[in-house]
């Protein structure tokens, strides 16, 4: 334990009187000590890993032309041909989370969706803030008219409901995985822009920011390692907790038979298609329910102590 | 005695409110905060020039111009003979540093110490820079292998401090302008960091700016001082014969409310207090709370002026020879 | 002259996930009634941790131990709820940061008045308006805020920092405690108005016979404002007594070196002097006497054990220059 401590980089005389006078730690010290921030990260792992292994697995069936490398790790096919034999199956050892009209197991087609989440996730919610940094940023920094012009746009962008915009901008684009992404990054953008504009207007004026101004810095290096990588400190909370949003809206979207095109599965539509089967065939929009809940849950919890966290901290 | 830096008429103003299309069109007068009002300090080279006043003197806004981190609204500085405009700019930035008051708001908080120190070495070939970082670092009195790796937040506010000196000594500047370096450190740790900065000093020649509002230091430090109140400098000379003999009201009022160790120390509180910059007092800033102000006072601004080796502008020192 | 304040053995520790941390450790002091202490520490020292200790305002991971006896009653052992009848109008304090003593979206007049209010409610005379009205303008009146009755309208945004400190400094004449502690209260102020608060401060407790604990980390501000000084390094007192004594003739090393590095003259003549090293961190205390490390005169003994408090000549010293008393540990 206290190697890990040290690893993190912990100082055990100046964090205990820091401690005791209410300021904040180093934020993994309390994160690692908060039980929701666990048990949030502990669903979040398991997400992500699951997702990396099985996404890279995929990868390497598309490249090999041999599809059946995505589902080597699952109990059945997920996609397997529709049978009438195995179709709505209630949960049983053999079929965990019971079969699907098609009579897909309904656990492995949940397994081989998860990448595409996570995927999307880590897309449009890096996207949004490469987008958002660099437009929230220079407005903020440069001030002006530059500002109210970003700044209009960003508003513009704001006051549209964004579910429906994603709908309106899918439609347009067309059906399909990207479609969705570019979708969501449009309207996920904007609140990063303001969060960093809100960063900025504070570190511009801070003393490391002037003087590297004496220094000759270039200043996109000064907007990069000065501003950026300091206004991401408090940006970074909200992204912990944005991309259980994201999942959230994605399945969604999903579920309302927007984007993935059956027979690939994907949580939100199969809770969609499962509800005509309910209650009888419960399983069928029980369970992708219940595991979009679980993993945005996840999220909610870990981004929530992280926030918590942060926002004592930034003020140091 | 060279002189090195030199002000004409320097003015600093803010807008007060920034004015909206429609107001503009009302008629409406953009008013401005005078925050540095017709300014004019010589700096010698080799010396240490402190600049003293209280908040809403303007002696932050003054150093940050002559830092050349701050545009002045009207008027001209001369850095070595030359004009600073837009063009001489660049050359004479990396002759000028800062070192600010709070350690804790100067130093980027997520680069290592060696980082810091590296950043104003910007403009230097690579070939020995881990050597010239080094050999700052010593001559703050640090030791590099004990902090080069360390983040700003596991220092002290004096190692912070001498950090800043450091970084700011790396890349070989003439001038450096140093805002209350010492104000928020402890007595013990205040006194390391001023002979630091005396010893580096008669080492390499800096000019300082000192800039202050506590009197025994600027006292300690300076060869020079220049005293100012809102906006305006109402007394300058050598710092020896401005604390022993105060011409300005402001400046012998200043002095007696100074706090100090003497047994039959008392403290003579000025009344009143500092002008809104707004809209400042006609006539003499300072009339309002001048216990000798008498009727001129209040109509005309007394203008800087030499009196034997002494700069004033108070109209009690008008009639005095030239 | 009985005391109105008295210390004994006064303890602070922190509860921290990595075990208690002591802070303030011994403290043991009489304040007479009148009198100004001035109570001088650098940062780390621990002052401000008194002041909370005494008015038990302490967060949730504060402990204290010892006594701390006001009017024959001891604060560490009494309840919450009848602390709350002390604060106020038995011990009045005033924080560093002026603008966290008032409410910031309440107008001035109204926490005055309410201020009055408290003070009347505790004595069981009946709260009338009108004269508690006059009373708020006396007061700001009294502490030289021009416009009193403009003053009262405002928020404390509105105000400056200078304008707050005396507005806090008016609360406390209006609530007539027996007891000041003022925390750093010109820090943050500017010299000619630090002067007028302290002069104010200094004018009303002349008036008014209260006890002021002036807490500060300058001696010269020390100098000018108290009667008695304390000097606090690492949670311990190390010289307490009358003030003119310590600053002539200081006993202790500590304080002989903060008079020392204390700037005068010019670089031209001399060098500053400075204390070596640093003020410890509560973690890792040296063993023995708190400031040996850092001290001129440290012998054998001053490693090994830590010195008690010793009476030389109307002096309390905490150090074995002037005498043997060994500190008995009471944790």
């Amino acid at each position: 334990m206290n190697i890990l401590k040290k690893a993190l980089g912990f100082r055990d005389d100046v964090d205990a009187v820091r401690s005791a006078k209410g300021e904040n730690l180093s934020t993994w010290y309390y994160l690692l000590h908060k039980k929701q921030a666990v048990v949030g990260i502990a669903i979040i792992a398991m997400f992500l890993v699951w997702s990396t292994v099985e996404g890279i697995m995929q990868l390497l069936g598309g490249y090999a032309r041999d599809p059946s490398l995505g589902w080597l790790l699952l109990p059945h096919n997920p996609i397997s041909s529709p049978s009438l034999t195995t179709s709505l199956l209630p949960p049983s050892l053999r079929y965990p989370m019971g079969t699907n009209f098609e009579g897909q197991d309904i656990f492995s087609r949940l397994l081989y969706a998860a990448p595409k989440d996570a995927f999307a996730a880590f897309v449009v919610v890096l996207s949004a803030v490469a987008l958002g940094s660099i437009l929230g940023i220079v407005a903020g920094y440069y001030g002006g008219w530059m500002d109210e012009i970003l700044m209009r746009i960003t508003d513009a962008f704001l006051a549209f409901p964004g579910l429906v915009l994603a709908i309106a901008l899918s439609v347009l684009i067309g059906p399909g995985f990207s479609s969705v992404l570019i979708a969501l990054t449009v309207i996920w953008w904007p609140v990063y822009a303001r969060l960093f504009r809100g960063q900025t207007l504070t570190l511009k004026y801070r003393g490391f920011v002037e003087i590297s101004r004496l220094f000759g810095v270039s200043e996109a290096k000064v907007l990069f390692r000065h501003i950026f990588m300091n206004a991401l400190d408090p940006v970074i909370a909200y992204m912990a907790l944005d991309f259980g949003t994201v999942i959230l809206t994605y399945s969604t979207l999903a579920f309302l038979g927007i984007g993935i095109q059956p027979p690939y599965p994907e949580w939100g539509s199969m809770a969609s298609n499962g509800l005509s089967f309910f209650p009888s065939a419960w399983w069928y929009t029980f369970f992708p329910s219940l595991t979009i809940l679980l993993v945005v849950i996840g999220f909610i919890l870990f981004g929530d102590s992280f926030q918590d966290v942060i926002s004592g901290r930034v003020i140091d | 005695m060279v002189e090195l830096v030199r002000t004409e008429s320097l003015r600093r103003y803010f807008a007060a409110e920034k004015l909206g299309l429609l107001e503009k069109l009302a008629g409406r007068k953009q008013r401005y905060i005078k925050a540095v009002d017709d300014v004019n300090v010589v700096l010698n080279k080799n010396e240490t020039t402190a600049l003293v006043g209280e908040s809403g003197s303007g002696k932050t806004t003054l150093g940050r111009m002559l830092a050349t981190l701050d545009t002045p609204t009207s008027g001209k500085i001369f850095y070595s003979g030359v004009e600073l405009n837009e063009d001489a700019l660049e050359s004479v930035r990396h002759k000028v540093q800062i070192v600010f008051q709070n350690p804790y708001e100067s130093l980027d908080p997520r680069m290592s110490i060696r980082q810091i120190i590296e950043e104003a070495l910007t403009r230097y070939g690579g070939d020995d820079r881990a050597g010239r970082v080094k050999e700052v670092l010593e001559a703050v009195g640090l030791n590099y292998s004990d902090i080069h790796y360390r983040k700003a937040r596991d220092l002290s506010g004096g190692q912070r401090q001498r950090v800043a000196v450091a970084r700011a000594m790396a890349a070989n500047p003439e001038f450096i302008v140093l805002d209350e370096p010492t104000s928020a450190l402890d007595a013990s740790v205040q006194s390391q960091v001023l002979n630091l900065l005396v010893q580096l000093k008669k080492q390499y020649g800096y000019t300082y700016l000192f800039i202050t509002h506590n009197m025994m230091v600027a006292r300690y430090i300076s060869d020079r001082i220049y005293i100012m109140y809102a906006g305006k400098v109402v007394e300058a000379g050598l710092s020896e014969e401005v604390f022993t003999d105060p011409f300005h009201p402001y400046t012998k009022l200043l002095m007696e409310s100074v706090p100090s160790l003497e047994p039959t120390a008392r403290l003579e509180a000025m009344k009143g207090e500092a002008p809104s910059l707004l809209n400042p007092p006609p006539g003499c800033r300072f009339s309002p709370r001048c216990p000798y102000a008498f009727d001129r006072c209040f109509k005309e601004e007394p203008r800087l002026h030499l009196v034997g080796q002494r700069l004033v502008a108070c109209h009690l020192f008008e009639d005095r020879e030239r | 002259m009985t005391a109105s304040l008295s210390i004994r053995d006064l303890t602070v520790y922190y509860k921290t996930p990595l075990g208690l941390v002591q802070v303030l450790d011994g403290l043991t002091a009489d304040f007479e009634q009148g009198e100004t202490v001035a109570v001088v520490g650098e940062s780390g020292s621990g002052k401000s941790t008194m002041g909370f200790a005494i008015t038990r305002l302490l967060p949730p991971t504060g402990v204290v131990e010892g006594s701390i006896l006001f009017e024959g009653q001891d604060l560490v052992s009494m309840p919450q709820k009848k602390l709350r009848d002390v604060r106020g109008t038995g011990i009045f304090m005033v924080m560093q940061d002026p603008f966290s003593s008032l409410n910031p979206v309440k107008k001035v007049g109204l926490q005055l008045l309410e201020a009055v209010q408290i003070r009347m409610e505790r004595r069981g005379e009946h709260f009338d308006y009108g004269s508690a009205s006059k009373e708020v303008l006396k007061r700001l009146y009294d502490v030289k805020l021009p416009d009193p009755a403009i003053i009262m309208t405002k928020y404390p945004y509105q105000l400056s920092g200078g304008q707050i400190q005396r507005v806090v400094i008016a609360m406390g004449l209006l609530l007539e405690p027996k007891i000041i502690i003022a925390d750093e209260p010109t820090s943050a102020l500017d010299v000619s108005i630090q002067a007028q608060v302290i002069a104010l401060l200094k004018e009303l407790q002349q008036q008014y016979g209260m006890t002021l604990i002036f807490i500060t980390h300058d001696l010269a501000v020390a100098n000018v404002v108290s009667d008695k000084v304390l000097i606090l390094y690492a949670g311990r007192l190390m010289e307490f007594g009358d003030k003119r004594g310590i600053i002539q003739k200081p006993m202790h090393p500590y304080t002989q070196g903060l008079l020392k590095s204390f700037p005068s003259g010019s670089y031209r003549e001399k060098e500053l002097y400075s204390l070596p090293g640093m003020p410890p961190s509560f973690f890792s205390l040296p063993v023995g006497c708190k400031f040996s490390d850092r001290c001129p005169y440290a012998f054998d003994r001053c490693f090994k054990e830590e010195p008690g408090i010793l009476d030389v000549e109307g002096r309390a010293v905490r150090c074995f220059l002037y005498g043997g008393a060994r500190k008995n540990r009471v944790a």
